[in-house]
């Protein structure tokens, strides 16, 4: 799901930024540091909407790095459990199919795919096969979370696409 | 509801993949349950055992409806041999270079991230030998290289990736940098398995492992992959830089030595042409090193051949042997489904294999000379076990029922005890 968040961030700029164009550095910085992060609070960061405010620099003693807080809006991604998501799948095996969700990747295992769905790893690329539809790689798939694993810095799912209007999807 | 409760016999990175519970970490009691990695390019999905049988069961029955079988092919040095040195590519474009002819179809490609120009030289006939084998066997990449590199060498030799598909499995995923593992790919059940290696002693001696002979294009390279794995033994006529004149001594004589052990094989137990063939095969093992000093020869003496030279046919050897294993399989396989289900013993190439190697130097005894370095426990070397798996028996002294003498260098004292 994505949030609108108000998050802060510090950042340390070196002395020889120090000038007439330390904003920009400093928001340059910020873009740099913050977007297409990942922490378990928030899920991922996926862009800066907005810079609120941009505090005042303090010298850190003995380094001469300045440090700013900088407060800012940002659009976040964090996936929940029994969320329903668009997807692309990137990797199939015997075991089951990777697909990326933005910048999360969920893993379907073969268990939670449709069982008329058989895998045939003599495709090229190997694929999931039913009579109507077939999952390769590059396919467009609505799946639904059914788990979830937050690390400080990782974000781990599982999906199912064993449940009705869950599968392959057309992109428009 | 009354559910049974799940197994998490399928985990993602500490996540169920059944049920979508957090399981923990590998440390945990559910966590820990499924244990097996068998994927070729992902990390962090482990199975259960009852998974893992489960999956293999589905892949045997689906290679036996083909009547195939799998095989796992190295890289470096078994298929293809890799190098780094600019000089390659200096003589690929110097039309006038004696080595020139050779380098006609080596590759080339660079990895992410890195300046270094890779050459790979494919072994003759490749090309023509995948195409065979395919039609029975699945084929595997094993590698000690990293994921780029194997998925560049496998580009340039499958470019439709119609022979290996995503079946790639190299050192980033192998978990382990010194040995290699058939449980790593298939950890229950190894009877349909065929390996395919330049080194014996990264399988530790795998019942399913076919060694192939090295293949040195780039002489004196080596496996640029190998770097963690211990050092390969040493072969004796190359050893250290102060024995130079001996070892010149030996290739000069290497030609004659061949000879004369033919001859010796004859007069001493008029053994089989097939052995002699056998043996042959395994002094193969000692000409390895002949190249390497070609090459010293070339540079100190003349400039007449070409350090690169393209005559190898060992993948014509090595299709043969395949085609044999997957020929007796499929027989023993029918013969055991003649018989009721409750009695058949099904085909294995664990069993297989060896007992096919085992005839090949049935009866005779060798005995090594100027073969195994000195100071190196004799039954522990390469060459030693690999004599005894093909059914010879080995001895380190001369004895009356020695009847072969592998010799590394014209040495007078034994030869002249084979005389008498």
């Amino acid at each position: 799901m994505f949030f609108l968040k108000d998050l802060s961030h510090t950042i340390s700029l070196h002395p020889s930024f120090f000038g007439p164009n330390m904003q920009t550095q400093l928001v340059g910085k910020l873009y740099a540091d913050v977007e297409g992060t990942c922490s378990g609070r928030f899920g991922y960061i996926i862009t800066v909407v907005l810079i609120h405010s941009i505090g005042k620099g303090k010298i850190l003693p003995g380094s001469g790095l300045a440090e700013f807080k900088v407060k800012y809006q940002a659009i976040v991604f964090k996936p929940f459990k029994g969320e329903v998501v668009d997807a692309v799948v990137t990797t199939v095996n015997k075991m089951g199919f990777f697909a990326d969700v933005g910048p999360l990747q969920v893993f379907v295992s073969s268990h939670l795919i449709p069982s008329d769905m058989r895998f045939d790893p003599n495709g090229n690329p190997p694929c999931y096969q039913s009579e109507d539809q077939i999952i390769q790689k590059d396919i467009h798939v609505r799946l639904k979370i059914v788990g979830t694993r937050i690390d400080a810095t990782e974000i781990f799912a599982i999906g199912t696409i064993k449940e009705d209007y869950l599968g392959v999807i057309t992109p428009n | 509801m009354d559910q049974e409760p799940c197994s998490h016999a399928v985990q993602y990175n500490g996540l169920c993949a059944i049920c979508g519970q957090d399981v923990g970490n590998s440390n945990t009691e559910e966590g820990s349950r499924a244990n097996i990695n068998m994927s070729h390019n992902v990390h962090g999905l482990m199975v259960n055992r009852s998974e893992a049988e489960r999956l293999e069961q589905e892949n045997a029955a689906r290679l036996l409806e083909t009547r195939r079988l799998s095989l796992i092919v190295d890289l470096d040095q078994t298929i293809i041999h890799a190098a780094c040195d600019p000089t390659v590519g200096e003589w690929m474009n110097d039309k006038n270079n004696k080595n020139h002819p050779a380098t006609k179809d080596i590759k080339q490609f660079v990895l992410p991230g890195s300046p270094l120009v890779y050459y790979i030289k494919l072994r003759p006939k490749l090309q023509e030998f995948l195409k065979e084998v395919t039609k029975q066997y699945e084929l595997h990449i094993y590698t000690m290289g990293t994921r780029n590199y194997a998925e560049a060498v496998a580009n340039k030799i499958d470019p439709d990736r119609t022979i290996f598909r995503e079946r790639i499995l190299s050192r980033d995923e192998s978990g382990s940098l010194t040995q290699k593992n058939i449980q790593r790919l298939f950890p229950c059940d190894t009877s349909m398995v065929v390996v395919m290696d330049d080194r014996s002693d990264v399988w530790n001696w795998s019942p399913n492992l076919i060694k192939v002979k090295p293949y040195d294009f780039f002489v004196g390279i080596g496996d640029i992959n190998s770097v963690f794995l211990p050092k390969r033994e040493p072969i004796p006529k190359s050893e250290t830089p102060n024995e130079q004149p001996q070892t010149k001594d030996a290739v000069s004589n290497g030609k004659e030595s061949t000879e004369e052990r033919e001859e010796l094989d004859q007069v001493d137990a008029e053994t089989l042409a097939k052995q002699q063939q056998e043996q042959d095969a395994m002094v193969e093992q000692q000409q390895n090193a002949r190249p390497l000093l070609q090459k010293q020869n070339e540079m100190s003496l003349s400039q007449n051949q070409p350090v690169l030279v393209d005559n190898d046919e060992e993948l014509d050897k090595i299709l043969e042997i395949l085609k044999e294993v997957h020929r007796k399989f499929y027989e023993d396989y029918d013969k055991a489904m003649k018989i009721s289900p409750s009695h058949r013993i099904m085909p294995d190439v664990t069993t297989l294999l060896p007992d096919m190697k085992a005839n090949i130097l049935e009866g005779t005894v060798l005995l090594f000379s100027s073969v195994i370095p000195l100071g190196q426990d004799p039954q522990q070397s390469d060459i030693w076990r690999l004599a005894v798996s093909f059914g010879a028996q080995c001895t380190p002294e001369l004895t009356g029922r020695v009847t072969h003498v592998v010799a590394g260098k014209v040495s007078f004292t034994r030869k002249e005890y084979v005389m008498v």
